[in-house]
């Protein structure tokens, strides 16, 4: 029997009485990498955000339970707490915040929930070397302000950097390959993989089926109009990249 | 010649817009009668823009300066007065072969501040910067009255001078009007803090560059009644490159204000200016940025950004970026953004595991922080952030 990580049931979703996600229902199990496909405007980054907890998004009916406990009453930041980690399709820039003072408050408002002790800057400091290493950063973006005048690629490296930092148990990537060059595509890769255990799972978000072979993904998912029309191994992904998603939308 | 500076109705009519204006109006208005700066009865006097107005005053105050002033500073001082009011030609470095400040307190009355270099009189005459140091301290206090002091920074070629102003007016108005001559690659910073100003005050800024040069301005003003910072700058060489960062944080019935005219008059230059704000209940603020490009200015890179948040209902942030570009290869951006918090990095942030509250924290410390980076000390970095938070906190 496998754990389930993740249920989302049902779910309806409006922004401004406008219905946005229309009945989708996706369980994922803890240990498992999940990849959502879908047309522009499916749906897609409205289901990462809010499964984060955006406050503009009403959740007008359906569940969602993280390891059985309802997110829907929760904050963003509980959920967080509670381990949703979710890379931004277009992370944003904070500027006047260090990247390393935001990172570490961010790791010890974790290691604080989880009982475990602070890091000082200067504990921080070597902490943080082998995360550095694994998504191949300079670590000089850490002395800059958070994401402030990043290009596309170093944006995006930067979430998995937060991510690897955060460990979460479910990592949601919307579109995280999009902008990256092709060392930057294995580097994120390389580190989502380092990152894939038995009690983690990740929602990958992409366009491109590239980035699906370096990332295996147990299930392909495709979405379209608020809803997974249909699932199925990596070969859909590669089936959807040859043949485009009119022949999927016309079978439905 | 362009005019942006406010003039005095524009000032008048924003003092009394304030909820508790009538009475600081008249306490106001009692200081510039002191200095004969009349309001309506004088008709050429209505719409001339303060700074002028400030100027006119100190010129006709300079007799002081002569009492006290060596020939030779009089000299220099009348060859910055020609360039930096006719900025038309590249100053020769030859011409400024000393690194000396001096400032003149042209009205006997009042200090010149604790921590003055001499003590106060008709002219104030500082040590000149130390060679391998070259940085200054200005403390002025204005206790009573309306005090004015001229201040004349001469950088020669090469020179690397740090100036700060720390400005206090308890109960008096103030002026400091800074002249700056930046002969071929001498680079010149100026931190300007303001804290607790209760009655007018008032910094002008006038300045010339060479080639290859560096101005810095960095400006942070908190709790202020009535604060302009009037900037100009004339870009007369190639190669140069002037930053403005400044933070107005305002509340209640204050009024602060950056007054900028940046001249690119040859080219192959670069200016950006950084002006935000923070305001709440009924403050006001006004950004009045004019970028001039000269005919022939080619390859001229300037910005104007102008975030500020407000966040009361009855509070207001003017901006008013302008440019005059005349030259054809030229990069000018500007910008300006009035509101609330932005909820995208608060989500961001929350997304990280941040409580709402903390999220809010860190946007405005960051908002702050931006500015105060470009201190010169880092010491006064952290000690102006601290105080920064805690006004952002209350
Ligand atoms: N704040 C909003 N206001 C109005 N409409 C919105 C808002 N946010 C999303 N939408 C709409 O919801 C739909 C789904 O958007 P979403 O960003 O989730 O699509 P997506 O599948 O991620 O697309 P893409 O592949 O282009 O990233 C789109 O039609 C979009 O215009
Ligand atoms: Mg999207």
């Amino acid at each position: 029997m496998k754990n389930t990580l993740l249920h989302i049931n049902d779910l309806h979703v409006a922004i401004d009485n406008t219905p946005i996600l229309k009945g989708l229902t996706l369980r994922i199990n803890a240990g498992e990498v999940h990849a959502i496909m879908g047309p522009n405007g499916s749906g897609k980054s409205t289901l990462s955000k809010v499964l984060a907890g955006h406050p503009a998004y009403t959740v007008t009916s359906g569940e969602i339970f993280l390891n059985g406990e309802s997110l829907l009453n929760m904050d963003p930041d509980e959920r967080a707490l509670s381990g949703i980690f979710l890379a931004f399709q277009y992370p944003v820039e904070i500027p006047g915040v260090s990247n390393a003072g935001f990172l570490r408050m961010a790791v010890n408002a974790k290691r604080k929930h989880k009982g475990e002790d602070e890091l000082d800057p200067i504990e921080f400091e070597s902490w943080i070397k082998d995360k550095l290493t694994l998504v191949d950063m300079n670590p000089e973006f850490l002395d800059r302000y958070v994401n402030h005048g990043f290009s596309g690629g170093e944006k995006k490296r930067n979430e998995i950097l937060q991510m690897a930092a955060l460990s979460p148990q479910l990592a949601i990537l919307d579109e995280i390959d999009s902008g990256l060059d092709i060392d930057a595509l294995r580097d994120v890769a390389r580190a989502v993989n380092t990152l894939r255990s038995p009690d983690r799972a990740f929602l990958i978000i992409t366009h491109y089926q590239r980035l699906l072979t370096d990332i295996v993904p147990d299930i392909v998912h495709i979405m379209a109009n608020g809803r997974l029309l249909t699932s199925g191994d990596k070969s859909l992904a590669l089936e959807v990249e040859e043949k485009g998603y009119d022949w999927l939308l016309e079978t439905v | 010649m362009i005019i942006t500076q406010t003039d005095t109705e524009t000032w008048f009519s924003q003092i009394e817009k304030h909820d508790h204006g009538a009475t600081e109006l008249s306490r106001f208005i009692a200081q510039l009668q002191t200095l004969g700066i009349p309001r309506k009865e004088q008709e050429m006097w209505r719409y001339a823009p303060l700074p002028a107005l400030f100027e006119k005053i100190t010129a006709s105050r300079l007799g002081h300066v002569k009492e006290v002033a060596t020939a030779e500073d009089m000299a220099m001082f009348q060859e910055i007065e020609t360039n930096v009011f006719v900025p038309a030609t590249v100053l020769a470095p030859s011409s400024f072969q000393r690194l000396t400040l001096f400032s003149a307190s042209p009205k006997k009355e009042g200090p010149l501040g604790a921590a003055s270099p001499t003590p106060p009189s008709g002219i104030q005459r500082a040590a000149p910067f130390e060679e391998n140091h070259p940085s200054m301290k200005l403390n002025f206090n204005f206790i009573e009255g309306w005090q004015q002091h001229h201040v004349v920074v001469n950088a020669e070629a090469g020179a690397n001078a740090t100036l700060q102003l720390n400005l206090a007016a308890t109960s008096g108005a103030g002026h400091v009007l800074v002249h700056l001559n930046l002969a071929h690659t001498a680079k010149v910073h100026i931190d300007i803090i303001g804290q607790a100003l209760n009655a007018p005050v008032m910094v002008t800024i006038r300045a010339v560059q060479g080639n290859n040069g560096h101005l810095n301005v960095v400006s942070y003003v908190q709790d202020s009644a009535w604060f302009m910072l009037d900037l100009g700058n004339a870009i007369n060489g190639t190669g140069s490159n002037m930053t403005l960062n400044a933070l107005s944080l305002v509340r209640q019935n204050q009024y602060a204000a950056v007054v900028t005219n940046i001249r690119h008059t040859i080219g192959e230059s670069t200016s950006s200016q950084l002006v935000k704000a923070v305001l709440y209940d009924t403050a006001t603020t006004e950004y009045n940025g004019a970028v001039y490009v000269a005919h022939d200015a080619q390859k001229t890179d300037s910005t104007q950004s102008n975030p500020n948040l407000v966040l009361s209902d009855t509070a207001r942030a003017l901006s008013r970026p302008q440019l005059r570009i005349y030259a054809d290869d030229v990069k000018c951006a500007h910008g300006a953004t009035m509101g609330q918090l932005d909820p995208e990095p608060l989500f961001y942030l929350a997304s990280r595991g941040f409580s709402h509250q903390e999220c809010i924290s860190i946007v405005l410390a960051g908002f702050a922080e931006e500015v105060l980076d470009q201190m010169s000390d880092p010491a006064l970095q952290k000690s102006l952030l601290a105080d920064a938070i805690q006004f952002l906190r209350a």
